[in-house]
């Protein structure tokens, strides 16, 4: 018998969830993973939003349109206000992956058992409420016209 | 701001109980010191209840204290975290302070089973016992945040 990869009653609930919102999505591939998008109110205009179900778990990543680039400074520099962001946050979690600058939001939930809609929506509200949050500090450290610590302050305002 | 959910405290609370774990509490945080194997020994963790979810902030007994150590723990934290599925490092910058977090969204009118308080609370111990030598040979210098991360899978 094949191994499980996924749940099938996360991704059903997750799917039940996106039609009762009409949202337009791929369904559940062979890895667990569910894909939609979202058109933003800041600059960063839209995003890519990837569910991956586990057994017992799914993950909610989004993953941002600009990166932070290749250069290490640059890195380092869009990384700290990533570090600010970060903490002190309730859930979720930016990323920058060193390899490449590329910039996303993570949140994860554990579930016995399938997710309500409630708590579908919550995960999924939280990350978009981040980055909506975020978003334009981060750009304005990304193009270099804002130290980490000033976005952070404006972002937090 | 609202009021912490009496549900979620209490389950908190018995979960604490039935695994014999000495807490105290103060307001909406329940306050445990956790013995870890390895070199760090001991974690102090909070876990603050709302109204409709909790987090654990796992306190590690490290500290940055200079502006290259904090880029470097912070590129090692990005790395890190890029890693995980669920909780994630955190950096204080002004402090140098570095803990876990560990949340979960339990619903306005729910309370946490069990193997949910315990998957927050053990598996950010586990996770933080798998960083932790990682962690002190970046906090040294005695590697890179890449290669000290690498070391892990050797």
């Amino acid at each position: 018998m094949a191994e499980v990869k996924y749940s099938k009653a996360i991704a059903e609930s997750i799917e039940n969830y996106l039609n009762e919102k009409e949202w337009k999505f791929m369904p559940v591939d062979e890895n667990g993973v569910i894909r939609t998008g979202l058109k933003l109110r800041n600059k960063l205009k839209s995003v890519d939003i990837f569910f991956r179900i586990g057994r017992d778990s799914f993950t909610i990543t989004l993953r941002l349109s600009i990166g932070a680039g290749e250069d290490l400074e640059d890195l380092n520099r869009v990384n700290e206000f990533v570090t600010r962001a970060n903490y002190g946050m309730r859930r979720g979690c930016f990323e920058m992956d060193f390899r490449d600058g590329e910039l996303g939001f993570r949140i994860g939930q554990y579930c016995d058992d399938a997710p309500s809609s409630e708590a579908v929506e919550d995960t999924l509200f939280i990350a978009v409420a981040m980055v909506e949050r975020y978003g334009d500090a981060l750009l304005k450290v990304i193009h270099g016209f804002s130290t980490p610590e000033e976005a952070i302050k404006e972002a937090e305002s | 701001m609202a009021e912490p959910s009496p549900r979620i405290m209490q389950a908190i609370e018995d979960f604490f109980n039935t695994r014999r774990m000495k807490f105290t509490l103060s307001g909406d945080a329940f306050y445990i010191e956790a013995n870890v194997e390895g070199r760090l020994k001991t974690v102090d963790i909070f876990v603050h209840v709302s109204e409709s979810s909790f987090v654990a902030n796992f306190y590690l007994p490290l500290k940055t204290t200079d502006d290259v150590g904090k880029l470097r723990m912070a590129e090692f934290i990005a790395r890190a975290n890029s890693e995980m599925n669920d909780g994630c490092f955190e950096l204080d910058f002004d402090s140098g302070d570095i803990r876990f977090r560990m949340s979960h969204f339990c619903g306005t009118d729910e309370e946490p089973i069990f193997e949910v308080i315990e998957h927050t609370i053990f598996e950010g111990l586990k996770e933080i016992v798998w960083y932790s030598d990682a962690l002190f040979k970046v906090l040294r210098g005695a590697a890179s945040p890449k290669d000290a991360l690498d070391s892990l899978y050797i």
